[in-house]
């Protein structure tokens, strides 16, 4: 994935990934996403190296007798572009502004 | 707020996300199905899960989650193909991958829509065939056309006519007609509008229907006038043929009456301006309206392409006149006239709507036909795949069966003539279909094997489809029954060829009518009658029994009476059970079997004797004999206790009608009793006593096609549900009897519906059990038999 061609959507997914939220839901929860949205973002930001993803421990989840969770973290190349990104955002807001 | 349960599975909403995950797994690439799939249900779990512990799975929570697990499909297709592109690709791969079933699939379904496509269609020539009024199949409409410059049909010039009549060889006759409104009357007096046509000479023999009274020579001027303002505005009157009216201020001589029921063109015309010949109101001005008639033996195409010559004959001899017009050659179209269907149009809906059904069951049976096509490599029953097989079989299989409906058409139309142009791809499919289809599928399960996961639906949902499926089919055994009855026992007297006359009011009108009937030709008998079956309401009037008592329970009472001549009984061709008919004046009468029965002992009614309290007096009558039970009408009336007196002793204040007994050809006789009386007071009553049955033949129609509908659901639905019988046998249990009582909750009404018929009858009630019992019980069996594998049956569900 292009780090220049970053969406707003897929800011929003590395925003909320830097912010902690790790399973699909929780970051449609925190972005008020579709899931028809979030999921192939996920999936494209695995690809380009920009989050990462595994499995939770079983023992966890089996603890809490639920199935486990595939969760979703950001990288560090993901947290880079996710700053380049906001810079961006960032500059172009006192033009609006004025 | 009901109570958590203890796992997310026992929420309809999580199955229902789950076959949605199923579904979607298809379409992901099989590399990275397994830990799609994983996520996906995990999420959805801990969803259900958390929310339903904490007691706040409401039912917004529910829909976001299932509108979340929407999303799964796109998700799918996107890794699948990262655009729609994808989903065909799906489409086609499932399609290869298995081509001996993707065949079936596309076979099946273009077989169905062909086969119930012909049978429709066959449907409609049969009842086609059978209209009695309709208009001769050599009678056509002749039609001028430019392709070129895209004008379909438009009426032809007068010139072109005129060619027409003196060139042709393959008309018998050739008429034109323009429509328009004339005032009737003098205008010094009063004047009415009346919808006209002016026609040439050979109109009438076109249609092979010469007036009733009078005659169209072709060489002269004059009027034809429609049979009801012959009576309504001419009172009948036999001698006004010859006589001069006035139309739109001009005096013009009756030439004749039109029959009855002729009111072409529009079927609204009431009267017809004769000429001899049309004048043109300019060269190649085209405003004339044209028909013909066929010669015996000569197809309207043979006539087609000699009228394109004469007519290209003319365009060549008038190029300015003719190619002038819009730059185009004209051609000739020959069209027939007839309209096919016509007066069955209800039994063609009801026809029509059960092939809709017959649709819908057969593209259910297709589909689980799919989903157990691609149970073998996996354990899904995957919605998305089936459906993106359906998808690319269905376009495929549309295409194959309008070829296989052309085919059959140009079959049909080599040996049935009647089938015209009828393009055989009406939107109909027939029980035929269905038949196919489910065949094909029981087929296709024993090749493929049946689902390995069972999808079950909510208990609710199973209770209600059986409750459903229980009264359907009821209904449908208790409409039969009494369709059944209906016809097997007759109206109790012979209606073919039988025709009632009501009283307009003045006895003296309908004996001189009855009189003039009397003399009349294929005229049998006529006689007089008060309360006609099928026409009247029955009156009753109190008697008194001579010796009460001889059956305890019944004192005097009333009875249903009719006041009869006595060829009556004769002419209606009812049954004589016992004793003799009326035969002269006196103080007799004749009860009906039902009465006998009900109020003297087995064969105790002859001789006995009834005080009548009639409106004008009393008076005591004798019982001479016995008639057999008449239907009165829809429903009503089979065996009640009825009464046949003199007409002599009065008519009990009701108004007399005539019935009419015919011999010959009815049709003729028909036009001949309407001459003496109005066409609107003529009743066939056959066509009264088949219209009393219609109701219960098209419900027993519709219900069939219902019924078919729900058979199949219940062998489909067996199929998934043989893992888990006993809870879907306790709700089959459940909605049987919940069926079963709304059933028993509706046998009042239906009593009155159905003709001696009781919906709650064993026999009734044994066919449902064993209909709606059987499928299923089948289905759970069929697995079992055919999966050579049975244990595929128990594999576990993942989660």
């Amino acid at each position: 994935m292009s780090r220049r061609g970053l969406g707003s959507a897929t800011i929003l997914v590395l925003q909320a990934l830097a912010g902690g939220f790790r399973y699909g839901f929780d970051i449609m929860d925190a972005t008020e996403l579709p899931s028809g949205s979030v999921y192939p973002i996920l999936s494209k930001l695995e690809e380009s190296g920009l989050a990462r993803s595994a499995w939770e421990d079983a023992r966890i989840a089996r603890r809490e007798k639920r199935p486990p969770r595939r969760y979703y973290t950001i990288t560090a190349a993901g947290a880079e572009a996710l700053r380049e990104a906001m810079k961006r955002m960032t500059a172009l807001a006192p033009r609006h502004a004025h | 707020m009901p109570p958590p349960k203890r796992s997310p599975g026992d929420y309809p909403v999580f199955r229902l996300c789950a076959l949605t995950l199923a579904g979607a797994s298809r379409i992901v690439p099989s590399r990275r199905r397994f830990e799609w799939r994983r996520e996906w249900e995990a999420e959805v779990w801990t969803y259900v899960h958390s929310f339903a512990q904490a007691g706040r799975l409401t039912w917004d929570r529910q829909l976001d989650l299932f509108l979340r697990c929407l999303g799964a499909i796109r998700h799918a297709a996107w890794l699948r193909g990262r655009s729609a592109a994808g989903l065909a690709r799906v489409t086609l791969r499932e399609l290869a991958a298995e081509p001996a079933w993707a065949g079936a699939l596309i076979l099946t379904l273009g077989l169905t829509l062909g086969i119930a496509g012909a049978v429709f269609d066959l449907g409609w020539v049969a009842l086609t065939l059978r209209d009695p009024d309709s208009v001769d199949d050599r009678v056509v409409r002749i039609w001028n056309s430019a392709p070129a410059a895209e004008i379909d049909r438009t009426a032809l010039s007068v010139e072109e006519f005129t060619r027409f009549q003196h060139a042709n060889r393959t008309l018998e006759h050739i008429a034109a007609f323009r429509r328009r409104t004339v005032m009737l009357g003098d205008p010094a007096a009063e004047t009415t509008p009346v919808k006209a046509a002016i026609v040439t000479g050979d109109f009438f023999a076109v249609f092979r229907r010469p007036p009733v009274l009078g005659r169209t020579p072709a060489d002269q001027a004059g009027v034809v006038l429609g049979y009801d303002l012959w009576w309504t505005r001419f009172h009948g009157d036999p001698h006004i043929v010859g006589q001069p009216i006035t139309i739109d201020g001009s005096g013009v001589l009756v030439r004749g009456v039109a029959a009855a029921d002729f009111r072409f063109p529009r079927g609204e015309t009431d009267l017809w301006l004769l000429t001899p010949s049309i004048p043109s109101s300019g060269a190649g001005e085209r405003g004339l309206a044209a028909i013909g008639l066929l010669r015996h033996g000569v197809q309207r195409s043979t006539a087609q392409r000699e009228l394109t010559g004469v007519s290209l004959g003319l365009q060549r001899e008038s190029p300015a006149v003719y190619f002038g017009q819009f730059g185009a050659t004209w051609e000739v179209l020959v069209d027939p006239l007839s309209r096919p269907g016509r007066g069955y149009e209800p039994i063609l809906f009801v026809l029509m709507g059960a092939s809709v059904v017959a649709v819908l069951a057969a593209l259910a049976c297709v589909l689980a036909m799919a989903g157990h096509g691609r149970t073998r490599q996996g354990p899904s029953t995957g919605i998305a795949a089936p459906m993106a097989c359906l998808s690319g079989a269905a376009i495929i299989a549309v295409a194959l069966g309008a070829s296989a409906m052309t085919g059959a058409g140009a079959l049909f139309q080599s040996w049935m003539p009647a089938l015209g142009q009828r393009t055989l791809g009406a939107p109909g499919l027939c029980f035929i279909a269905g038949g196919t289809v489910l065949a094909a599928a029981v087929i296709g399960a024993r090749r493929r094997g049946f689902p390995g996961e069972p999808v079950s639906l909510p208990p609710l949902v199973q209770i209600l489809a059986v409750a459903s499926g229980v009264i359907l089919l009821s209904l449908l055994a208790g409409f039969g029954a009494s369709y059944g009855r209906l016809h097997a026992e007759g109206p109790g007297f012979q209606d073919a060829d039988l025709y009632a006359i009501p009283s307009a009011g003045r006895s003296g009108d309908l004996d001189r009518v009855r009189a003039r009937l009397q003399r009349s030709p294929g005229v049998v008998a006529v006689a007089r009658a008060t309360g006609l079956p099928y026409v009247d309401g029955s009156a009753s009037t109190t008697f008194e029994l001579e010796n009460p008592g001889v059956r305890a329970g019944h004192p005097a009472t009333s009875a249903a009476v009719q006041f009869v001549d006595p060829d009556y009984f004769g002419v209606m061709g009812m049954k004589l059970r016992g004793g003799r008919w009326l035969d002269t004046a006196s103080a007799e009468v004749v009860v009906s079997a039902a009465m006998a029965t009900r109020f003297w002992a087995a064969g105790e009614a002859l001789g006995k004797r009834i005080m009548l309290y009639l409106p004008e007096r009393s008076v005591w009558v004798t019982v001479v004999g016995i008639a057999g039970n008449v239907r009165r009408g829809t429903l009503g009336g089979a065996g009640i206790a009825e009464m046949y007196l003199p007409y002599a002793l009065g008519n009990g204040g009701r108004a007399p009608a005539l019935v009419v007994r015919t011999a010959m050809n009815a049709d003729a006789v028909a036009d001949y009793i309407r001459q003496e009386v109005p066409a609107s007071r003529v009743i066939r009553m056959d066509t009264r006593v088949q219209g009393s049955e219609a109701p219960h033949r098209n419900a027993t129609v519709m219900l069939a096609a219902l019924a078919l509908l729900v058979v199949t659901g219940g062998v489909v639905s067996g199929y998934h549900s043989a893992n888990g019988w006993p809870e879907s046998a306790m709700a089959a249990a459940v909605g049987a009897l919940v069926g079963l009582g709304a059933v028993w909750w509706m046998s009042p009404t239906l009593t009155d519906v159905l003709y001696r018929t009781k919906i709650l009858d064993p026999g009734i009630l044994w066919a449902v059990v064993l209909v709606a019992a059987g499928s299923p019980v089948v289905a759970g069996i069929l697995p079992r038999t055919f999966t050579p594998a049975g244990g595929r049956l128990a594999r576990p569900y993942p989660l």
